[in-house]
């Protein structure tokens, strides 16, 4: 494993090819969320060892191509975003849920998120 | 209101009356208004001439000048005050009339041309003598205004319901700043009464409600006035979005169209407003002066937008030269005649027929950038 | 200084370069570079940001009372989603399947002139009629589908007429459509269409050698001249606005499809919908022959959406209706009823298709799946079932269930999210599975390419282009955006 700076690396064997997220850093569900776009051609697995991830890719039919570096450059780019996205979700997640049932079933808002205001 | 300058006698409290020119046997809730005065004043309820008032009975008395006499006209409502103050109430000439339910209101905004008043009743009692007085035919277009209207609710919907029911072919015009809407119940109540032809014209002073509240003075503004559209929609109540553009709020003026497109989708019609620089206004002229000339892109671009989604869009109250071109279609003749004046400057405009002009009441605070339009 | 907020739920995606897009439950959209996006979700976006102002106004982050701003974007949310209160106004009835014409991409796979046991009866037509009237929708909408839906007459007549007469009672908005080639077409029936209103919708693939290239006879030959000759019949009977035309994308005129729009112009049409193929039926026999990747239908669509806003530029008032939904969508508060994409999906819930023995299914797709040995999707039958059995059975329940795109991976997250839909019988079709993989499938790359080319649009903000893209919207054509009316003013 070439394993020189902080970033994902990766190696490859054949048609597979093995990417490495640093566990303190990358969360196991950003990684499966930003591998599930490429399960239409590609068998993905994880799993985790030594403090890492390692995401496994191979194609999964005849005619589909080996993970391309570009395409590699933009798994570990969606795990950021989807990293984000978790953040997004744990900080208003609840509020949605609590948007939908007060837009098709009214409901008490002020006991539901209590009577916040930020400026008090 | 137009106001007039006279000498009262036997005036002591405040008289309220409809105008006839010429000696009248019908004279039950009448002023007569004649040149000589009269010897048999028995009956009106004031007596209005231009020379001083013959000391018979104790019928009260307003003597003015003869320009201000020929200015009056028959069906006119008037109020002359113990000072020998006369208020035109009701002007026949024109197309629209307020009533001014009251001069207390719950919220002070910046730029509000009326100065703040403690609470007070006589506003009200006048306009309720004021629609005993009027008949069907004088009203075609009524504005009830304030202060808030609305504040006094109970009596508010009472006399509403009076002036839909004599009024009932009138336009009728709502200004509010929508707060007691937000009350489910008496908006539920206002829309029973059922008006043919009423548009509730609703004051929302940006899209963030920081803001908002700053300008109306009053924290939890932004809250009510919301859910007091919202109300106002569920009773399909046609909804105008009143929106004046000080300093504080100029430099959203395209996110606050987009904002109200997006938010309340159903409002009829949208008023971008200039200021009247009276009142409050006059005292914060610091805080919330701005100059039209100066915000006439972006304004050129909310009004743009809002046109583009159908929605309908005017300019109320500021002149043709401090527009764009592609803007002035929708600029209105929004001031009233009473205080509606132009600057030395727009002598030789070529559209000084159809611009709004002036308040006078804004005096010298008028942008620098006045200029007739030659072409 | 940093302004404590609340932040509240947004999807976002990356658009461009460094920029990213955000799109919330109001379905507001915004554009936010990455540095700013990362601060904001991690709380520590400073008041001085420029977005920050934005973020408030369009309900992406909350700095002042929380339950006003919940309030708010639940409205919008529940506006959004009003389609959902018509329940089933789209009731689609398959008369026949007989076709006198046999056009390469057709999916109903259309029997010859001689299988006659697949025509609805009379009696078929009614009762399915009355099913349509159960719907609580205000709305009924019924549609004439086939084969060519000419070719059975009496059942024809016989739903409209047993529409007209339950309407008298049930007082609904009630509209007709027929979906025919024209080809077959009698002066007789044009009558009919117009005595009883009845919209036409017909098929219009591009000029000759285009159209006829697929749209062919069943015993041979093209149908360009004959669609002409009954066009002109067709309007100078029913009136214009009545008539609408809709072409199919193949590989035969997906590089010419500027002379398809120039047809349409020349015959009097005011708009087009640009479809692509669905891999069904025939066309899926055909794909080979017949199709094209979603890439270059995406570089396709994008050219001909650029000549089309060029030719209203120009002043010819002419729409096209899938970006006109979308916009819809994207820039107007309002819920757009189009069955093909929504959440939950359209079928069964929004528009239904009866077979000709009475047979109830959420889609045609679904019809089809059925004649092929799958009754998966059979909700009923008319003849047999309850309505409550059939709109309210557990056929129905499962798609609703399965086809909300907020619940089902890799679309929760989309940055698009809020302004697409499911076709879960399509994912069934290509996956076994109704949920289905629609990240990287052919219906999820169109729509994402589409939503793409909007938003370069949307982004760009040019004030002409903007202003033809509203007229579509709106209905209203340019010239008379440009002219105000005049109005008397309400003064204080």
């Amino acid at each position: 494993m070439e394993d020189v700076r902080n970033g994902p690396s990766k190696k490859r064997e054949g048609d597979e090819i093995t990417v490495s997220f640093d566990s303190t850093i990358y969360e196991k569900e950003s990684l499966l969320a930003a591998a599930y776009t490429l399960t239409g051609s590609y068998t993905v697995s994880i799993c985790e060892n030594e403090g890492k991830y390692l995401v496994t890719i191979r194609p999964s039919f005849d005619g589909v191509s080996p993970l391309s570096d570009e395409k590699i450059g933009h798994l570990i780019n969606d795990t950021l975003d989807e990293q984000l996205r978790l953040h997004l979700e744990r900080r208003s997640g609840q509020l949605r849920d609590i948007i939908v049932q007060h837009a098709f079933s009214p409901i008490n808002i002020y006991e539901a998120v209590g009577n916040k205001d930020i400026r008090q | 209101m137009k106001t007039i300058k006279g000498i009262a006698t036997n005036t002591s409290e405040v008289i309220i009356g409809k105008v006839v020119i010429g000696w009248s046997l019908n004279r039950s809730g009448k002023v007569l208004v004649s040149q000589k005065g009269t010897s048999l004043p028995f009956g009106y309820r004031s007596v209005i001439s231009t020379v001083a008032g013959r000391a018979a009975g104790n019928t009260p008395r307003l003597q003015i000048s003869e320009s201000d006499r020929s200015s009056l006209h028959d069906g006119d409502c008037i109020s002359i005050s113990p000072n020998g103050t006369l208020s035109v109430l009701w002007d026949t000439t024109v197309e629209t009339n307020s009533l001014f339910l009251t001069e207390t209101c719950d919220c002070s905004c910046v730029m509000c041309p009326q100065s703040p008043q403690g609470k007070d009743e006589e506003n009200f009692l006048i306009s309720e003598e004021l629609v005993e007085l009027l008949s069907p035919s004088q009203v075609k277009t009524i504005c009830i205004t304030g202060g808030e209207p609305t504040l006094f609710s109970i009596r508010f919907l009472d006399l509403m319901k009076k002036i839909q029911k004599k009024f009932s072919k009138a336009h009728v015009l709502l200004l509010t700043n929508g707060k007691t809407f937000a009350n489910f119940e008496f908006a539920r109540e206002f829309a029973g009464i059922g008006f043919r032809d009423l548009t509730v014209c609703v004051s929302l002073h940006s899209d963030l409600e920081e803001t908002n509240d700053l300008i109306a003075g009053v924290p939890g503004s932004f809250y009510k006035t919301v859910q007091g559209l919202y109300n106002l929609a569920r009773f399909r109540q046609r909804v105008e979005i009143r929106h004046v553009v000080s300093r504080l709020n100029a430099n959203r003026l395209e996110q606050f169209a987009h904002f109200v497109y997006r938010n309340f989708p159903f409002a009829y019609h949208i008023a971008l407003m200039g200021m009247e620089m009276s009142g409050m206004a006059s005292d914060n002229r610091d805080q919330v002066w701005t100059d039209p000339y100066d915000y006439r892109g972006s304004l050129a671009q909310a009004v743009k937008f809002l046109h583009r989604t159908a929605l309908h869009v005017s300019i109320y109250n500021i002149p043709l030269c401090l527009l764009f071109e592609e803007s002035r279609p929708f600029a209105r003749q929004s001031i009233s005649e009473w205080k509606n004046v132009f600057n030395s400057r727009c002598h030789d405009c070529r559209v000084k027929e159809v611009c709004c002009g002036f308040f006078e009441t804004s005096g010298q605070m008028v942008s620098s950038h006045v200029s007739p339009i030659l072409t | 200084m940093t302004e404590a907020y609340t932040l509240l739920p947004f999807q976002f995606g990356r658009f461009a370069c460094d920029e990213y897009l955000a799109v919330n439950e109001s379905g507001e959209y915004l554009f936010i570079d990455r540095i700013s996006l990362e601060k904001l979700i991690h709380g520590d976006l400073p008041r001085e940001n420029p977005h920050f102002d934005d973020l408030r106004s369009k309900q992406f982050i909350a700095t002042g009372n929380l339950a006003l701003a919940i309030d708010m974007i639940a409205t919008r949310y529940r506006t959004r989603k009003r389609f959902l209160s018509e329940f089933t106004s789209l009731h689609m009835l398959v008369v026949t399947l007989r076709c006198n014409q046999d056009c390469t991409y057709c999916q109903v796979s259309a029997e010859n002139d001689e299988a006659e046991q697949f025509d609805m009866t009379p009696a078929s037509a009614e009762k399915s009629v009355e099913m349509a009237f159960r719907s609580p929708s205000p709305n009924i909408k019924i549609e004439f589908q086939g084969g060519e839906p000419t070719l059975n007459w009496p059942a024809l007549t016989s739903a409209v007429l047993k529409a007209e007469e339950l309407n008298r009672t049930a007082g609904k908005n009630l509209d007709f459509v027929i979906c025919t080639n024209l080809t077959n077409m009698t002066r007789d029936m044009l009558e009919f269409f117009r005595d009883h209103k009845v919209g036409i919708s017909t098929s219009l693939d591009g000029p000759p050698h285009l159209h006829d290239e697929c749209r062919v006879l069943r015993k041979g030959g093209g149908t360009y001249e004959t669609f002409c000759k009954r066009l002109q019949e067709v309007r100078a009977v029913c009136g214009p606005e009545n008539v609408s035309a809709l072409m199919t994308t193949t590989s035969a005129n997906i590089d010419s499809l500027p002379e398809v729009v120039d047809e349409y112009v020349r015959q009097g049409f005011n708009g087009i919908f640009i479809r692509s193929l669905n891999p069904y039926g025939l066309a899926s026999e055909n794909a080979e022959d017949l199709g094209y990747s979603m890439e270059h239908f995406a570089k396709s669509y994008e050219k001909i959406l650029d000549y089309i806003i060029d030719l209203n530029l120009q002043g010819t008032y002419f729409a096209e209706f899938f970006a006109t939904i979308l916009l819809s969508r994207i820039l107007t508060p309002f819920s757009t009823g189009f069955v093909d994409l929504q959440s939950p999906a359209g079928a069964g819930i929004s528009g239904v298709i009866y077979d000709f023995n009475g047979d109830v299914y959420p889609a045609d797709e679904a019809r089809m799946l059925a004649r092929m040995g799958d009754q998966r999707f059979l909700m009923g039958n008319v003849f047999t079932d309850s309505y409550e059995k059939i709109f309210g059975g557990s056929v129905l329940q499962e798609i609703v269930a399965k086809s909300c795109v907020e619940t089902m991976p890799g679309c929760a997250s989309c940055v698009y999210r809020a302004y697409c839909g499911s076709d879960p019988i399509r994912n069934y079709l290509e996956t076994g599975d109704i949920v289905g993989r629609r990240s990287g499938s052919g219906f999820c790359s169109k729509n994402k390419s589409v939503m793409e080319i909007l938003f370069r649009k949307i982004k760009e903000n040019d004030n002409r282009v903007m202003d033809v893209l509203w007229s579509w919207i709106t209905g209203r054509r340019l010239a008379c955006q440009l002219k105000v009316e005049e109005r008397c003013c309400e003064n204080h």
